[in-house]
């Protein structure tokens, strides 16, 4: 391998952990999710040594084409990740569930406390002002209550 | 004892009214609580137009954890059975009382609605095929005779929505024979009893087009699993 091929694919491992780095330090990426890019950017920065490494093996192990070894790896390796993201989003589906439930269940608790306010209050005032009544009682202001005789006092 | 009638709806504004008109007509002993699972269409607003409460799911979320959500808020409200049926009026309330007399009679915690027991109902021939493959790994696990299977007419116990209730102890999707394996495997006794069902009434199915392939794998994977894992509550 040239100097130049070797520079080229080590300065695109670089960048490539740069750039994870950099989404880590914006907070665009977590930090558990970041070492499988991480594992990915140490292997492209070892891709530049890549013949010294790869050829010998692949001829040990009897692989006479060693770019197919390359290969190999790297799709093993991305096999791995998948499973990695795949248990992430598993994870993440099981907490939204948990979490939409509870959610419903408390909006529907509050929304039936709030009911029985507004229930309670509807009450007070009816027993206040008889429907046979036909004089109209005395208006009533958000936050008043009438007293037994149908005056009205302020809330406490 | 309080019963709850937990009635899981999805894009329901058709049959719900009847449905929950008729649970009202055939069950006054026991409430009933709609888990409107995301729907797009009136079904909240025909449930609480009919005096019924509704917990809505943000979004569509599964019919099995539309179930879990009533199992939830059951245990909350210290109901003593739960009662799940379909929204869609292929369950027949008045039924439920032969479930009630199984779980007396057999001091069972769950008690399943089969529609084959009276006998009488008519199901296509691959959905025949899959019952009875289920109906048979459940006898082969369990050694106990279960007809419905996929039956979603069901009366639990306390004991058993409270254990269902938790985390991931029911599927998202549908809860079928692993849900029996499941229970069986912690020790909870199962029956069944003759319940009737109608056909479908608005044509939607959980086992239309594609969905049934990847249904039977996943449920033989889910078979699997409750097999391997280990027991303990």
């Amino acid at each position: 391998m040239s100097l130049g091929m070797r520079l080229m694919i080590f300065l695109l491992g670089l960048s490539l952990m740069l750039i994870i780095f950099e989404l880590v330090r914006r907070n665009k990426f977590r930090e558990e999710l970041s070492i499988a890019w991480f594992a990915v950017g140490i292997l492209v920065l070892a891709g530049s040594m890549a013949d010294l490494i790869i050829d010998p093996f692949a001829k040990m192990i009897g692989i006479y084409y060693p770019p197919a070894l390359v290969f190999a790896w790297l799709i093993f390796c991305l096999v791995v990740a998948l499973l990695y993201f795949s248990s992430v989003i598993s994870d993440l589906k099981g907490k939204i569930k948990e979490l939409s439930q509870k959610m419903a269940l408390m909006e529907f608790e509050m929304d039936r406390r709030t009911d029985t306010n507004a229930g309670s209050c509807q009450s007070r005032r009816q027993v206040v002002i008889p429907a046979s009544e036909e004089r109209p009682g005395p208006l009533l202001r958000p936050g008043e209550i009438p007293d037994k005789a149908g005056m009205t006092d302020k809330k406490d | 004892m309080k019963y709850l009638v937990v009635v899981p709806a999805f894009n329901e504004e058709q049959s719900l009214g009847p449905v929950l008109k008729n649970i009202g007509a055939d069950m006054p002993f026991a409430d009933t609580l709609v888990v409107d699972d995301g729907s797009s269409d009136l079904t909240g607003k025909i449930a609480e137009a009919n005096g019924v409460p509704v917990v809505s799911h943000p979004f569509n979320l599964g019919y099995g954890a539309a179930l879990q959500t009533g199992f939830r808020y059951a245990s909350k409200n210290n109901y003593d059975f739960v009662i799940t049926m379909d929204a869609d009026g292929q369950h027949i309330p008045s039924s439920a009382e032969n479930m009630i007399q199984s779980m007396e009679d057999n001091n069972a915690d769950v008690v399943i609605g089969s529609r084959f027991l009276g006998g009488g109902y008519r199901m296509g021939l691959l959905r025949k095929i899959g019952s009875r493959t289920f109906s048979m790994i459940a006898r082969a696990y369990t050694g106990i005779r279960i007809t419905d299977p996929t039956s979603g007419f069901q009366l639990l116990n306390r004991n058993a929505f409270e254990y269902l209730a938790q985390g991931d102890n029911y599927p998202l999707d549908y809860p079928d024979v692993n849900i029996i394996m499941a229970l069986h495997k912690k020790s909870f006794r199962i029956s069944e009893a003759p319940v009737l069902m109608t056909a479908n009434n608005t044509g939607k199915s959980m086992h239309n087009g594609m969905k049934p392939f990847f249904y039977i794998i996943k449920m033989f994977l889910a078979i699997m699993m409750v097999v391997m894992k280990r027991k303990g509550r």
